[in-house]
């Protein structure tokens, strides 16, 4: 059965769709699987037919773009009730795009300069439309603080090959699975172990017995353990309460056994091995992004966090007791990988020379760019682009696959870098020669950074 | 009572637009809107970013030409700070234009277009979509999705990305082809120019079929606005040419564009109304894109290319009016970004290194940059400061030279099919896809 997906552009450029577009044949097997019910850009439905939906009828809405007009607003509310999972799709959607730097105006402003002011303009009183026009926002608000989304795929625009693994992922977890798999029965039920020796009685995590039967390569049959790709079974397996219990009584994880649970979590729950996107529903990216927004529970003594994947309470107090352990566990890493892990470029010390604006010179293929003077937001950027402008342009990374994971302000963490790489020099010189830090450094970020937009104060009296 | 139509959104389009058409009770159409309901002020938040930065922000103003964006502000950069790129630099430019010219119009005319001519007019809106057309036409649509690969991966091998490229840089670009992709592409060119050769079989089999509909729908007289070198069709580099209602051509140098350009804010649109400013608002409501172009050139730059334009003219004359006839035009130039391509493949300074002058300075001064786009002109005015600070910019792009074009052809059209029932005797094809 094809997945009903609708495609919502708020004020935009298209680019996250070209970008998708540009799978070409790629999208050929992809396309039988979805139902579009809504792309304005390729498909003839109009608003209204999306208005008629039942709510939540939808099962994956993408959303391209910023709220810059009250139209754009009133489109991801509209989406919200209509779809099950919502995609922020890109830069713009995720935090604001160069789209936001329009927040460093007043909206009257910019209505002043397009409407009133621009030099080809030969009306006596130009005005800002009002028919049949929306009107606009007082400035570019994040589609999160509209609504609540799922899933951040960021960019700008994101990779094509990072949308295709967003839109494969989310057909998974919607999808029906592999023919093969059965629900009905573990991963144990067909163990050679089972009378061999059971990996859990050596001690090594193995987690057959909370996984649904139908693979066909049983890692265990070849010594390894089950990290529990086929997702949960109904039937646990007969040593489902041993390993619960082996969990239970770990107090502090080893690196080896930090590790099984995080790759067993990996695969067993989510998305997270794919790391250029963020799926709130993926318990893993949540504990990562988000650790506070977990509650904790007590069980058999223990303490675990309140999650329920599942529904089926031992296997949701498994996965509370594993998060738990993970969350303080100095070796759960996720996707904190920056633009530099990508890049080819060799790195020295990183102190820059002096700093270049990019007119200057032309920089090398095979040196660092902060080495070489250039501003380059790689080592605040998150990673998944595959470091393309550094590596294959020639070019400086701008920034726009946002803050790794863990940074909240893009721009502020890139000034505290760039401070710690010139700590030598002239603090002057630094500020001199950077005149436009919000455009350099929150290009885009801005609506969503700690600066945000445009603010009065508002004087006594005024 | 008058009765409203209201068509939200517009489909098939790149933008946010709606339609609404007022029809009176005599049945006479009273007022016709296009209306764009969504703008982001890009000539405002440039102001105060480093010049040279500001193509890496402008791309995102269309992510289906964003080539175009990222070039025209390096060359008003340039041209304020009275930089001379080296002649590499020039053909990268040309090659990367040429090759999102190439994609873009192949993306419009299969799957923007296509299924309203494969599917006929009045298809199921549900299936009239490009997806259905490559269901029912896998060869085609293949066929159509390698000419795209081709040219957005050319794009993404000059420009870093094909999306939101990075390459150029005032003074020229960051780095040139390198061989072994160079070869690449060399490769496969011939498949290409036989894959756009059918293309424009196919075209013409659709204006055979929809020859009634071309010559008697939609047959509006209004100006042209192009750029030709020297009266030669040309993407990247050139001045203004305005073509009259009667076919007269005047050409203007581009940095006084306020001479022959002028906007009008309508009260329906955030996309502005550009005219003819010595015919005034609203006689001097021009037409912009590639019609314009082909209307405004003397000949197209390449043979296939300029063969075309000869069969089109005899066919339909030398100044069409006709606006379907923008499909047609957009095949010819199609036909000669493929053989631009073929030609700048092979000259060795597509991979000479010395792509960039490191002869730049800020310079305090306005400058103007012109392209035309895969939907229209772009024009570019940057004012920089001494520190090459942008104090303020202008920015008239593809969409406000369409947009009263558009809605005085919607006028037209709306009147035909309200008033005079054209539609009803039109000789439609069987179509190919039922």
């Amino acid at each position: 059965m094809p997945v009903k997906v609708a495609f919502m552009q708020l004020s935009s450029c298209w680019g996250c769709h070209q970008s998708l577009l540009n799978a070409h044949l790629g999208l050929l097997p992809i396309l039988p699987e979805l139902e579009i019910v809504y792309w304005p850009a390729v498909v003839d439905f109009k608003h209204d037919s999306l208005e008629a939906r039942p709510d939540g009828d939808i099962v994956v809405g993408f959303i391209e773009g910023v709220a810059r007009t009250k139209e754009d607003t009133a489109n991801a509310k509209l989406m919200r009730k209509k779809c099950a999972i919502i995609v922020a799709l890109g830069a713009c959607a995720c935090y604001g795009s160069v789209k936001g730097l329009a927040n460093l105006y007043d909206k009257e402003e910019l209505i002043k300069r397009k409407f009133m002011e621009t030099e080809a303009i030969t009306d006596e009183n130009p005005k800002e439309p009002t028919e049949h026009v929306p009107g606009f926002e007082d400035h570019i608000i994040n589609v999160k603080d509209i609504i609540d989304v799922d899933v951040f795929v960021p960019g700008c625009p994101p990779t094509t090959e990072n949308i295709l693994a967003a839109v494969a992922y989310l057909l998974t977890v919607v999808g029906e699975g592999p023919a093969s798999l059965n629900k009905n029965a573990s991963v144990c039920d067909s163990c050679s172990l089972l009378k061999k020796g059971c990996l859990l009685d050596k001690g090594i995590l193995c987690y057959g017995a909370l996984t649904a039967a139908g693979c066909e390569e049983m890692c265990p049959n070849n010594d390894e353990p089950c990290f529990g790709c086929f997702k949960p079974t109904t039937k646990m397996g007969a040593k489902a309460d041993q390993l619960k219990s082996m969990i239970d009584s770990i107090d502090v994880l080893t690196p080896e056994q930090g590790a099984s649970l995080q790759h067993f979590l990996d695969l067993y729950l989510g998305v997270s091995n794919i790391t250029n996107f963020y799926f709130r529903g993926d318990l893993l990216q949540r504990l990562a992004y988000e650790p506070e927004s977990f509650a904790v529970k007590e069980v058999d003594g223990k303490t675990v966090l309140d999650v329920a994947p599942t529904g089926t309470k031992i296997i949701d107090e498994i996965v509370g007791k594993a998060l738990f352990l993970l969350k303080d566990d100095p070796n759960f890493k996720f996707s904190s990988k920056t633009v530099c892990s990508h890049c080819e470029r060799e790195v020295a010390d990183k102190v820059p020379v002096d700093l270049k604006r990019d007119y200057e010179g032309l920089p090398t293929m095979d040196k660092c760019f902060l080495e070489q003077g250039y501003i380059c937001l790689g080592p605040v950027t998150q990673a998944g682009c595959g470091a393309i402008c550094p590596n294959k342009a020639n070019a400086p990374c701008l920034g726009c696959y946002g803050p790794p994971a863990g940074v909240k302000d893009q721009g502020a963490k890139f000034i505290s870098t760039l401070g710690s790489l010139c700590a030598e020099k002239d603090v002057g010189e630094i500020m001199n020669a950077i005149k436009d830090p919000a455009g350099l450094f929150n290009r885009f970020t801005l609506a969503s950074s700690t600066l945000g937009y445009k603010r009065h104060d508002n004087m006594e009296g005024e | 009572m008058v009765k409203e139509i209201v068509v939200e959104p517009v489909t098939r389009l790149e933008g946010h637009g709606g339609l609404h058409i007022k029809i009176g009770d005599d049945g006479k159409v009273k007022d016709v809107q296009f209306n764009i309901t969504s703008t982001r002020f890009f000539e405002k938040f440039v102001e105060g970013r480093y010049c040279e930065h500001i193509p890496r922000i402008t791309p995102r103003i269309c992510g289906i030409c964003p080539i175009p964006h990222h070039i025209t502000p390096t060359k008003a950069v340039e041209d304020a700070w009275g930089v001379q790129i080296p002649t590499p630099a020039y053909k990268l430019r040309q090659l990367i234009m040429n090759a999102k010219q190439y994609s873009s119009h192949v993306l419009h005319f299969y799957a923007l277009a296509a299924p309203d001519f494969l599917l006929g007019p009045m298809a199921d809106p549900a299936l009239r979509n490009v997806v259905y057309v490559i269901n029912k036409m896998p060869d085609v649509g293949a066929m159509a999705l390698k000419m795209m690969d081709f040219g957005q991966k050319l794009c993404a091998a000059i420009g870093g990305k094909s999306v939101h490229p990075i390459s150029a840089i005032v003074g020229g670009m960051k780095k040139s082809l390198d061989e072994d992709v160079r070869d690449k592409f060399l490769k496969v060119i011939d498949e290409q120019i036989e894959f756009t050769k059918k293309t424009v079989d196919i075209a013409l089999k659709v204006v055979d079929d929809y020859f009634d509909v071309i010559a008697n729908v939609g047959v509006v007289p209004t100006y042209y606005f192009g750029m030709t070198k020297n009266g030669v069709h040309d993407i990247y580099d050139g001045d203004i040419r305005i073509v009259t209602p009667d076919g007269q051509k005047i050409d203007y140098d581009y940095h006084n564009y306020l001479e022959a350009l002028g906007e009008h804010i309508p009260d329906h649109s955030y996309a502005t109304h550009m005219y003819y400013k010595p015919a005034g608002y609203p006689e001097g409501i021009y037409r912009a894109n590639c019609l314009a172009m082909i209307n405004a050139a003397d000949k197209m730059a390449t043979p296939l290319a300029d063969q075309a334009l000869k069969q089109m003219r005899e066919r339909i004359g030398d100044c069409p009016h006709h606006t379907f006839a923008y499909h047609w035009a957009r095949i010819i130039e199609t036909v000669e970004a493929i053989e631009v391509i073929a030609t700048l493949l092979k000259d060795p300074d597509i991979v000479n290194p010395d792509c960039k002058t490191l002869d730049v300075e800020p310079k305090e001064g306005s400058g103007v940059g012109m392209t035309e786009a895969p939907r229209g002109t772009l024009l570019y005015n940057i004012w920089s400061d001494s520190q090459g600070i942008c104090k303020k910019a202008n920015l008239l792009v593809a969409t406000n030279h369409n947009i009263a074009g558009i809605e005085k052809t919607l006028m037209h059209v709306a009147k035909q099919v309200f008033e005079d029932k054209a539609l009803e005797g039109l000789k439609l094809p069987d179509p190919w896809i039922k």
